[in-house]
């Protein structure tokens, strides 16, 4: 019931603070328009120079497109037709599951994001243990004060789940993977044995996950607390209220399913600009869920911490002088 | 304090110590790629896998007079032999129609059951195909798949070769099931991708593989399939070894686009009928076309056919400047032709000289348009000055994609005021919503 708890009052918090997925939405949008603005560069030139041959139809010409994929590297080689609606997501999903390498220029893009997040961590943290706005200016210092540690912490999660992919993954996937396959019997039970890998791997993306974001909120709530000393106080977390934790991990992943089954669903009927439109309202929801989860996953710590876990950090307004009697 | 850092350190060195046990097993065991198992491509498949049941279904087609007995062996759990049946009796009925009755009257097609390498191919009578577990009524992956194994049928009557002549045959085939799956599959066929582990499919309705009506020419695009025929796969481009018999399909393609598919097919179905037993070469077809339209086409073809001709046409200069007198402009286009490296002829003037049925197009402000047919071509680059009432906008060689063996397209046109398409920015926003995805998903993580 902690969990379940911890969870509406998560959704509950964004709710009442809707402007919080606005902004971040804009963001979002901010920090990646610099590449679209960049490959739209480059596809005016290719749409330039290598015309497709009816420039009259309401979608770029298949063959063009097959021929673009064909030859294109680096930013231009992402631009395939999979980008399209609901095939974006699922192709994401799939490349993290599968660990399917992707151009390196994807790093510069995603690594900024993360940046930006390693900001906002701090923000949120205070503003949904405080439960009560805190003006722009207070939201800032929160996350500048606990920006670099949170960098901190997401190179050493990016280095572990690297360290992982290059490992377990290889070995989930590749000999072991082989081999149940081989002794299926069908393609159906090779698929099911694919899924159970899946959800072993993803197990240990989900762990490394929950340590990364409880390592953050320990140092958000005890703003002295260095990596080290939140890590392992996370881990202990962790371990201590390993079914709560599951829980709220798996109810916020419940709330990401069905919003990808939604879109997948509605996208069927969407098309041109509005399909477009969808497509980032899309965005916002994830958002909205992302931020479902810091808010759940900072309430079930401040419930079931010791008192001194989440010490004096949390920004109190300064009492006023005593009342003239 | 000692000995919590020596528990630390050795805990420390546990976990390396696993990780690197981890690498090492991975490698031992062999490191496969995590999309779907490579197919097997076998183009002389001389067994059919083992299976401990098939359902043998026997069909007769009747394809423009001519019958062909048709036994489908299929799992018994399949549900694809409607599918494979239908598509057999459309593309068999056009394959017969374009180039006379198959060699063999009977064919035999099995729906090999997933095992994990899947057994695929095409032989003399027989094709191989695997269909899916997952497979939609859009994913038309099998169909190709059945398509490009039948299409090579027409072709089996020629005598196996390991020369020239063999990648001509191999070309013919893929040039025919291009031509088969343009056909037979039409508007229904939509770009369909795998995920997964090559699992899971989803069609992408945007894309369709279908040609608009204002360019019916076939989907010049390779299909996986082409160059492992029976086999659905997802992936993969055509192999560095294939890269021969993809430049013949693609003479081939092109031949078609300048002499039209009528001309084209008469003379393919010439060819079948005069050379069963023996070996084809290009020369061959090219003395057949050339009698029948009482003329040779250009001698460009000839060497692309042969896999000997890979060019790359450029605009290198585009200018159009206000002229010497008022209201007029000058425009000067260069253009050149070099052979790829390793391909080609050995030198300059002579890729010139054969490059004489290269068309190139200037489009100006006020509508007008000029088109050149390089006929005097004596040299591998050519300036052309025009004077004109209003500026150029446009110069582009080959724009109607004709010469679809110019190794890169991209550097055909120039365009002095390119603007992006409204389609072109609406999938651009697509793909800003596809970044947004990549980032949240990628930083969920961390």
């Amino acid at each position: 019931m902690t969990a379940v708890r911890a969870c509406a009052a998560g959704i509950w918090a964004v709710f009442r603070a809707p402007g919080l997925a606005i902004v971040i939405t804009i963001l979002t949008i901010a920090t990646m328009l610099p590449f679209a603005l960049t490959l739209g560069d480059r596809l005016r030139e290719a749409l330039g120079n290598q015309p497709p041959i009816n420039l009259d139809a309401e979608e770029i010409d298949a063959e063009w497109w097959m021929a673009f994929r064909d030859q294109a590297r680096g930013l231009e080689a992402t631009f395939t037709p999979a980008v399209i609606g609901f095939a974006a997501p699922l192709e994401n999903v799939s490349a993290v599951a599968d660990g399917t390498r992707r151009p390196v220029i994807l790093l510069l893009p995603v690594a900024l994001y993360g940046l930006l997040w390693a900001f906002l961590w701090g923000g949120l943290i205070q503003r949904f243990a405080e439960g009560r706005r805190r003006g722009v200016r207070a939201f800032v210092q929160s996350g500048l004060r606990t920006l670099p540690r949170f960098v901190v912490i997401s190179l050493a999660a990016a280095a572990v789940a690297t360290i992982l992919y290059l490992t377990v993954h290889a070995l989930l996937f590749g000999p072991i993977y082989g081999w149940g396959a081989a002794v299926a019997g069908s393609e159906r039970n090779a698929f099911f044995w694919r899924v159970v890998l899946y959800l072993v791997f993803g197990s240990l993306l989900a762990l490394l996950s929950v340590i990364a974001d409880y390592t953050r909120v320990a140092i958000g709530l005890a703003a002295s607390a260095s990596v080290r000393e939140s890590g392992r106080a996370a881990i202990a977390f962790v371990r201590a209220h390993i079914g709560s934790v599951a829980a709220v991990f798996l109810l916020n992943g419940v709330l990401l399913v069905l919003l990808l089954v939604l879109y997948g669903l509605v996208d069927r009927r969407f098309s041109g600009w509005r399909g477009v439109i969808l497509g980032q309202a899309y965005i916002v929801a994830r958002l909205g869920i992302r931020l479902t989860s810091i808010a759940s996953e900072v309430r079930l710590f401040r419930s079931l911490s010791p008192d001194e876990a989440h010490g004096v950090s949390i920004d109190r307004e300064k009492p006023g002088p005593p009342a003239a009697t | 304090m000692y000995y919590s850092r020596t528990l630390r350190s050795r805990r420390i060195e546990r976990a390396l110590a696993c990780l690197a046990g981890i690498v090492l097993l991975t490698h031992a065991l062999g490191a496969h790629e995590s999309e779907q198992p490579a197919a097997t491509a076998q183009t002389n498949p001389t067994r059919i896998p083992a299976f401990s049941e098939l359902v043998e279904h026997q069909d007769v087609v009747n394809a423009d007079g001519h019958r062909i007995d048709v036994r489908l062996l299929v799992g018994p759990s399949s549900s694809a032999s409607d599918r494979i049946r239908t598509t057999a009796q459309a593309s068999l009925e056009r394959l017969v129609a374009w180039f006379g009755p198959l060699p063999s009257p009977r064919l035999t097609i099995v729906d090999a059951p997933w095992s994990g390498r899947a057994s695929c191919g095409s032989s003399p009578g027989l094709v191989v195909v695997s269909s899916r577990w997952l497979q939609p009524e859009q994913d038309f992956s099998l169909e190709r798949a059945l398509i490009a194994g039948l299409a090579r049928q027409p072709f089996s009557s020629f005598a196996a070769d390991d020369s020239t002549g063999g990648a001509f045959v191999e070309g013919l085939g893929r040039f025919a099931a291009v031509r088969a799956i343009n056909d037979t599959l039409a508007v229904r066929h939509l770009l369909s991708v795998r995920h997964f582990g090559g699992f899971v499919p989803y069609q992408i309705r945007a894309i369709a593989l279908a040609r608009q009506r204002s360019d019916p020419r076939p989907f010049v695009h390779q299909f996986d399939e082409l160059a492992l025929p029976g086999c659905a796969t997802a992936k993969g481009r055509i192999a560095a070894s294939d890269e021969r018999v993809h430049e013949t399909t693609i003479a081939l393609l092109s031949l078609e686009r300048s002499i039209g598919w009528p001309a084209l097919q008469q003379a393919i179905a010439t060819l079948v009928e005069r050379f069963r037993g023996r070996t084809p070469q290009p020369s061959d077809l090219m003395a057949i076309v050339a009698e029948q339209r009482g003329g040779a086409p250009a001698p460009i073809f000839a060497r692309a056919l042969s896999g000997r001709m890979s060019i790359d046409g450029a605009i290198a200069a585009f200018t159009s400047e206000p002229g010497d007198t008022r209201g007029s402009f000058r425009t000067i286009v260069r253009a050149r032709f070099e052979p790829v490296a390793g391909a080609g002829a050995p030198d300059g003037q002579a890729v010139a000289t054969r490059a004489s049925a290269v068309p190139l197009t200037i489009r100006f402000a006020d509508g007008e348009t000029v088109s050149e047919w390089l006929d005097d071509v004596q040299r591998a680059d050519v300036t052309l000055e025009y004077d004109s009432p209003s500026p150029a906008v446009e110069a582009s060689i080959d724009r109607d994609a004709t010469l679809l063996f110019d190794r890169d397209r991209a550097n055909n046109t120039r365009v002095r005021s390119p603007r992006l398409p409204l389609t072109a920015v609406r999938r651009l926003l697509n793909w800003l919503v596809w970044l947004q995805d990549l980032a949240l998903t990628g930083t969920a993580l961390v």
